[in-house]
């Protein structure tokens, strides 16, 4: 539609704003070769985190789950964190009934 | 104990890779598949990155030589004939989810959404809105816009996929996760494509990571 | 042709294929995980009573983002009447209105209000 497409395109015009700027607090008249080492560390490692934050993902929450005798290996603490991501999911999923209680009711 | 990291189908040789915690790994046949293993006196999975990437590793160490149905992390089982059981009892669903995704990989798409990109101009008032509806207004198109950007951004790429779904997120709409899995041929194909779509969307922030073994797509949910 | 030609990074923990990520609008999620993989320790009494407030505040933000979707959902389908989306958006912005104070109450802040999984990131 016309309408949702110039809005796209106003909005793909933009460029996001700074939000945060803690990591990137420079000292005045640092070498120009240093910071731009600096920047491709920092770029190193945030390939590596946002790797690292998409493996986890697929490891805990994709990947084949055979029945069976088969026993979740994961320590402790991690069993909870596992538990309670389990539980949120199966929230998402009753829609009908948390739809159900927003009910209007009479009077 | 056997840990499992993936099944395949029948396949003569191991590679060379070892498991967690330095474990050697073995297969161990199941029908027409293959379960590939290491045996532990007792193993507790750590999520720490170091038993993450050893899990990983002996999976994307298997694709080397076909397709890969890789293991949830901490899949722990008794002992091989618990194994061939536990296979056997899903071989034909296993081995038609291996054809699907042979000669395929998964990549992962991350996009960050600007939110004053997608805050509507008006804030929802009009003749006979109250504040609560204002508000319900105001962010059904907040959710609208987002999902339009969500749009610009997925369909491309579906169409460079044999399969899409999108991972689950909780809370905010302004953040999308998707997993596509894409030929392996078509991988450069995608990539520049997610630069492109970057680079044109100032809405949007967008990351791909991968080639990825098929977890997404081995897994039994839903994705909507 | 083998699935493994574009799959072997060699051991590499870098897969980043395309996109920069903006560390701005990224920092967020990157930070979490970087939280998510050092285990914390909560000694003091004080800590422990601003980590159940925490954990509460986290589920009700949950539950609230959750019924918000859903009421938008139907919202979108067409089954809600005027006057209930009026008194649903009221709810919203009471609850949010609610949050704020329990917030400057408990001294928690917007980034606090999230409840960490560990190794699976935070929950929102």
């Amino acid at each position: 539609m016309n309408v949702g497409s110039r809005r796209s395109e106003s909005a793909a015009g933009r460029r996001p704003p700074v939000k945060r700027d803690v990591r990137r607090t420079r000292e005045l008249g640092e070498p120009p070769r240093r910071r731009r080492r600096e920047q491709s560390l920092a770029r190193a490692r945030q390939a590596r985190e946002a790797s690292l934050l998409d493996l986890i993902d697929r490891l805990l929450d994709g990947g084949v789950v055979i029945h069976g005798d088969i026993t979740l290996a994961v320590a402790d603490v991690d069993l909870v964190y596992v538990g309670l991501r389990a539980i949120v999911a199966s929230v998402e999923s009753v829609q009908p009934q948390l739809g159900s209680s927003l009910e209007a009711r009479p009077g | 104990m056997l840990y499992l990291y993936a099944i395949i189908g029948a396949r003569a040789t191991v590679p060379d890779v070892s498991g967690l915690r330095g474990a050697a790994v073995r297969a161990v046949p199941a029908g027409r598949l293959t379960a590939i293993v290491s045996e532990h006196e007792t193993i507790e999975v750590a999520t720490d990155e170091d038993d993450l990437w050893a899990h990983e590793q002996v999976v994307e160490a298997l694709m080397d030589g076909g397709a890969v149905l890789p293991m949830r992390l901490g899949s722990v089982i008794g002992d091989e004939a618990a194994v061939r059981a536990a296979v056997g009892e899903r071989e034909a669903e296993l081995a038609e989810t291996l054809e699907r995704i042979e000669g395929a990989v998964e990549l992962g798409v991350r996009a960050a959404i600007d939110p004053a990109s997608v805050e509507p101009e008006d804030r929802g008032e009009e003749p006979g809105h109250g504040p609560g509806a204002a508000y319900m207004h105001a962010r059904l198109a907040r959710e609208h816009r987002a999902d339009e950007v969500v749009e610009l951004i997925h369909r491309p790429l579906a169409r460079l996929s044999r399969e899409s779904a999108r991972r689950r997120h909780f809370g905010d709409d302004l953040v999308f996760n998707g997993a596509y899995l894409v030929d392996v041929a078509a991988v450069d194909r995608f990539r520049a494509e997610v630069e492109e779509l970057d680079a044109a969307i100032g809405a949007a922030s967008i990351v791909c990571t991968g080639p990825w073994p098929a977890y997404t797509f081995s897994s039994r949910r839903e994705e909507s | 042709m083998s699935s493994a030609h574009a799959a072997r990074s060699g051991g590499s923990r870098d897969r980043l294929l395309a996109g920069s990520g903006d560390a701005e609008l990224f920092g967020d999620e990157l930070d979490r995980l970087g939280r998510a993989l050092r285990r914390r320790v909560n000694a003091d009494a004080e800590g422990l009573e601003k980590g159940l407030a925490q954990l509460v505040m986290t589920l009700i933000e949950l539950l609230r983002q959750l019924m918000e979707r859903q009421a938008l959902r139907r919202m979108r389908g067409g089954s809600l009447s005027d006057e209930e989306v009026e008194r649903l958006g009221e709810t919203f912005l009471l609850l949010e209105q609610r949050m704020e104070e329990l917030k400057e109450q408990f001294g928690l802040e917007d980034e606090d209000l999230n409840l960490n999984l560990g190794p699976l990131g935070d929950l929102l």
